[in-house]
């Protein structure tokens, strides 16, 4: 059944005239919907429902219905969701015949549709519908957009403005607001200069003028503020530019972080450092002109403390030839320990000056291996022990990182210790080899049979005049481990001693490997 | 055997003095040896100048020099020898307390001829002294008087 067959033509039998085919062209390639419909009445003659009487193709699109299935059928049939509203209204246009123009939400369709009602017959209705769903959505999403923009815009944190291209505040949130101490009112009276620092000014003109000429695209710096008060904050300042359809600059999105808290703590870091680095200087200063002092104390022991020993030594001996026979047994005897006591007061003081020089030494590092050195340190140390029996028992030793002559001095202590505690020994036994592996370090350790040490008194072994033997005992002044440990450590490693008295000693040294990070 | 030259000793202490002496007395070395008290008396004794105008033409064949002396130390004394046409001619040893490696570096720096550190003990004290006596004033050939190049020395 066609449409015309419905409505249009009431005389079917009739060939349709030229009109009437003008009329359908146009009904049916109306680029909007287009629908007329008859009202249904209940009992008290208020409109209930619509036969729908012809439809076009673009309300076939809108509806998603085919004019075939719908022709002849009711509205609530065929769209059983229809709201009441449309019936009333529509229905209304076809009772009184008033025109009217509907734009409202189809739930049957899930559709906004606007629509422009006629009644061209008492009791029925024409429609023209334009489905206006997309521009409703686009409008809804703008709209969700701009709030939700405005939402960010008004609670950040920083201070946001709208900048036109000639600089002057379009628009601003509640943080720039509170930063400054300029109402929104006030400071769109204004340009972003007018409330710069004029030192940082012309920076920030001559950035923002290539800004506002589109020559770049963003800019940021850092500048001062003058608030409303007259006081200065600093800002970080970030500007994108925004332009416009056609590409052109149209306006700029400045954003403020006050950061003068920042700045603050940077420049009271600064004076800090400054400040420390002076400190540095003075304490070198201080430390070099008490490293010259101890070397003028060392140079005036060395030379003047060491004359009126030799001249004791010198006389003493002198006194003893003059006496000749003459002198008794017992003044002999005196006169022996004069002299050996200012021998032992010359080795003293060598061992100091020596203590306090490799205190001082610069650290002259190589690479190189310990075999041949702690080789030429035996020979040196069998030289001064003479005919002995002594059972060597040498491990294989690494290379290590440091100032070769002076660890020689570290090998040369603690094998002429090994020597001198197992003098008594009829066989002594000096072991040199390589400890247990500590990181980034090797261990070296020089073991004997010797005497030994009371282990509770292993911390005092290498403190300066620390000795833990008689003199009568066992010659030495004390310096020798003190300058092993003091050497050491420059080297960044560390000396500890292991012993039992009359049970031997062992002690160890830790040293930088040789690949070592330095 | 030659005629032993003379050695000039530069000390500022005499109890070193006499010990020294005694030491090369020991070994008949003695009597070769003028000492003098400071490095300007020293200077005064090469140059021959103010109480030393008189002393024979004939230059030490060895200075024994202190480092540390009143006045004129021995550094200055040094490098007057050695930076002067005839006296640089004459070895010079500096006997001194100071082992003190600058003094070393400083003396030998100078164009000194051997550093000696006067021993604190005795009998090593009398050998180095000895020694040294024994080495420059026998075993060491001077320098020959042709090879001064002084308008007094006579030339051969």
């Amino acid at each position: 059944m066609s449409v015309s067959d419905i409505t249009l033509d009431p005389s079917p039998q009739e060939a349709p005239d030229e009109s009437e085919v003008k009329y359908r062209q146009l009904f049916d390639n109306l680029i909007h919907g287009f629908a007329i419909q008859e009202i249904i009445c209940d009992e008290q003659g208020k409109p209930c429902d619509f036969r729908i009487l012809e439809v076009n193709r673009r309300w076939e699109e809108i509806t998603g219905a085919k004019a075939e299935d719908v022709v002849g059928k009711t509205v609530r049939e065929m769209f059983p969701e229809v709201e009441d509203y449309w019936i009333e209204a529509l229905g209304n246009v076809a009772l009184t015949g008033e025109p009217a123009r509907l734009a409202n939400y189809a739930r049957a369709l899930d559709k906004h549709l606007d629509l422009s009602v006629f009644s061209p017959r008492k009791g029925q209705f024409a429609s023209v519908c334009i489905d206006v769903t997309e521009e409703k959505r686009t409008l809804e999403s703008l709209r969700r957009s701009e709030a939700r923009f405005r939402a960010m815009f008004e609670g950040a944190g920083v201070g946001i403005a709208l900048v036109d291209r000639s600089g002057r505040l379009q628009d601003c949130n509640a943080a720039l607001q509170y930063m400054t101490g300029f109402t929104q009112e006030e400071l769109k009276t204004k340009t972003f200069a007018e409330i710069t620092h004029p030192e940082d000014r012309r920076k920030n003109l001559d950035v923002h003028e290539e800004l506002a000429s589109g020559g770049r695209d963003h800019y940021a710096l850092e500048k001062r503020y003058v608030r409303k008060d007259g006081s200065t904050i600093w800002g970080r300042l970030n500007v994108s530019l925004v332009r416009d359809a056609e590409g052109k600059p149209d306006y700029s999105v400045g954003m403020v972080e006050d950061v003068t808290e920042r700045k603050r703590a940077e420049d009271e870091l600064r004076r800090l450092n400054a400040e420390l680095e002076q400190r540095v200087l003075d304490r070198t200063a201080a430390l070099d002109s008490a490293n010259k002092e101890l070397e003028a104390f060392s140079y005036s022991v060395s030379h003047d403390l060491r004359a009126p020993l030799r001249h004791v030594t010198g006389f003493v001996n002198l006194l003893e030839q003059h006496a000749g026979t003459s002198m008794d047994d017992k003044s002999r005897r005196y006169a022996g320990i004069i002299a050996d006591s200012a021998r032992r007061m010359g080795r003293l003081i060598d061992d100091l000056l020596e203590f306090s020089r490799t205190g001082r030494a610069e650290l002259k590092k190589t690479v190189f291996a310990l075999t041949p050195l702690l080789e030429d340190v035996r020979r040196e140390c069998l030289r001064d022990a003479g005919e002995r029996n002594v059972q060597w028992k040498i491990g294989d030793l690494p290379e290590v990182a440091g100032d070769r002559s002076l660890l020689r001095l570290v090998l040369v202590n603690l094998v002429a210790n090994a020597l001198k505690f197992t003098r008594d020994r009829a066989a002594a036994e000096i072991e040199i080899g390589v400890g247990p592996a500590e990181k980034d370090a090797v261990v070296i350790f020089v073991r004997d049979n010797g005497v030994g040490f009371d282990p509770r008194h292993a911390a005092k072994l290498f403190g300066i005049f620390e000795r833990l033997h008689a003199a009568e005992e066992f010659d030495g002044t004390g310096i020798g481990l003190a300058n092993v440990k003091q050497i050491v450590q420059r080297h960044g490693g560390r000396v500890w001693a292991e012993g039992a008295v009359g049970r031997g000693a062992a002690f160890f040294v830790s040293l930088p490997e040789a690949g070592g990070s330095e | 055997m030659r005629e032993p030259g003379s050695i000039l000793y530069v000390e500022d202490d005499e109890r070193d003095v006499e010990l020294t002496l005694g030491a090369l007395e020991q070994h008949h070395l003695a009597n070769a040896v003028t000492v003098v008290r400071d490095g300007e008396e020293a200077l005064d004794y090469l140059y021959r100048r103010r109480s030393f105008q008189e002393r024979p033409t004939n230059d030490p064949v060895l200075v024994l020099l202190d480092l540390k002396m009143p006045k004129v130390d021995g550094f200055e004394v040094l490098r007057q020898i050695k930076s002067d046409a005839r006296l640089k001619m004459i070895p010079v040893v500096v006997l001194t307390s100071s082992r003190e490696e600058k003094d070393l570096i400083a003396s030998y720096q100078l164009g000194v001829n051997a550093y000696v550190v006067k021993p604190v003990d005795f009998e090593q004290f009398v050998g180095a002294v000895k020694d040294l006596g024994l080495f420059w004033l026998v075993l060491n050939e001077p320098t020959p008087p042709a090879g001064r190049t002084d308008d007094d020395s006579p030339r051969g």
